[in-house]
């Protein structure tokens, strides 16, 4: 698949971040883009937002109110619509922020402060690469092996790719772990 | 310290350290050996052991557990070099003094661990049930050759001189993880981002 001949094309954002100067930006940033979007504030809204207009990328801050974090909206948007792109937008740059992300099937991470014209190509790029894993045949998935260490002992794993995104707990050290969506 | 070691299977030459307490064999879930296989019952045996010895129980299996070809009726302790069968199981009991002495039934008890604490009942379970299991459509591979390389006291033979390592609980509870949901890891890096943007 060329993708310079068949760009995906990314027309409807929702935003989830309780940031209502960041949130303001962006939707002004992505209009100008020509990309309809939407706004959640929270991980209510966010699933209301998500189940009912389903959206081409969601655009997560991970520090959200109530308690629940874009961790948590991510892995359960995932489980609904794997689909459907999810690019971490946060201010965090720990190196288990990144890893966690991966876990919970996120697409891409991109920190905070941001070059706006850096992530619109960070949008398409990831909306491409889930689009092409989406149209991916199943054989060619069962057949991929997953590869990963525990987070907690380093052990490491392998699995089939049918796997991926399921749950298991190290069979060294009983630590539960999410085989990662993508590598 | 006492332990088993495997005598079939694919993890032949392993060693499961007995910790003071008591350790299951079973099907259920809760046994500290877990075997999926038909022939073996939701709790078929038990191992109980003190610092003295090890005390081998029948808990009324129905295809029994067998010491030396003879199938127990209530409990026996065990000897050196014994070997147990349970189902499609065989273990092969060694004490401390069984490497140097012929008997092992005046054992001394030793406070250290043998050197390979570092497994977990969770890491037995995975191998024994690998063992029965074959093409199961399980979520995890285990990779043991990988394993080996990892943890180079995984499989040493018997007899090997304790050394004086931490000794970790008792078999009825396995190391736990430090986060049980995405909800509690998620809350801790966002605790640690705010505390070095604090500082």
């Amino acid at each position: 698949m060329n993708s310079a001949l068949s760009p995906v094309i990314v027309n409807r954002v929702l935003v989830v971040d309780d940031d209502r100067d960041e949130a303001a930006f962006l939707k002004e940033f992505l209009q100008q883009h020509k990309m309809q979007v939407d706004i959640a504030r929270d991980a209510g809204q966010a699933h209301s937002a998500f189940s009912m207009h389903p959206p081409d990328m969601v655009l997560l801050d991970i520090m959200l109110p109530n308690n629940v974090s874009g961790f948590e909206v991510c892995e359960r948007m995932k489980t609904t619509e794997p689909n459907v792109p999810v690019l971490i937008l946060s201010a965090i740059e720990l190196d288990d922020a990144f890893d966690l992300a991966k876990r919970v099937g996120a697409d891409g991470y991109v920190t905070k402060p941001y070059d706006p014209d850096m992530l619109l190509v960070k949008i398409r790029e990831t909306a491409e690469l889930v689009w092409q894993r989406g149209h991916a045949d199943e054989e060619s998935v069962k057949a991929e092996k997953v590869r990963f260490d525990c987070s907690e002992c380093g052990k490491r794993l392998k699995v089939s790719g049918a796997h991926r995104g399921h749950r298991l707990n190290c069979p060294q050290c009983g630590n539960s772990l999410v085989v990662p969506r993508h590598d | 310290m006492f332990a088993l070691t495997i005598e079939t299977g694919k993890h032949k030459g392993r060693r499961l350290r007995l910790s003071p307490g008591e350790l299951v064999v079973g099907r259920d879930e809760k046994a500290g050996i877990r075997v999926a296989s038909s022939e073996v019952s939701r709790a078929h045996c038990v191992f109980i052991t003190t610092e003295t010895g090890v005390v081998l129980k029948d808990l009324g299996s129905r295809n029994g557990t067998f010491v030396n070809g003879i199938a127990i009726t209530d409990e026996r302790t065990l000897q050196a070099n014994d070997v147990i069968v349970v189902g499609p199981l065989g273990f092969r009991f060694q004490s401390p003094t069984s490497a140097d002495k012929k008997s092992g039934t005046s054992t001394t008890p030793k406070r250290n661990d043998s050197s390979d604490s570092s497994l977990s009942d969770n890491d037995i379970a995975s191998w024994l049930s690998d063992d029965v299991e074959e093409g199961r459509s399980g979520d995890t591979t285990i990779i043991p050759n990988k394993k080996k390389d990892d943890e180079t006291t995984a499989s040493l033979p018997a007899g090997d001189p304790p050394s004086p390592v931490t000794p970790i609980a008792p078999a009825a509870t396995p190391p736990r993880k430090e986060f049980k949901t995405v909800a509690a890891e998620a809350a801790d890096i966002i605790r640690r981002h705010l505390e070095s943007q604090g500082s």
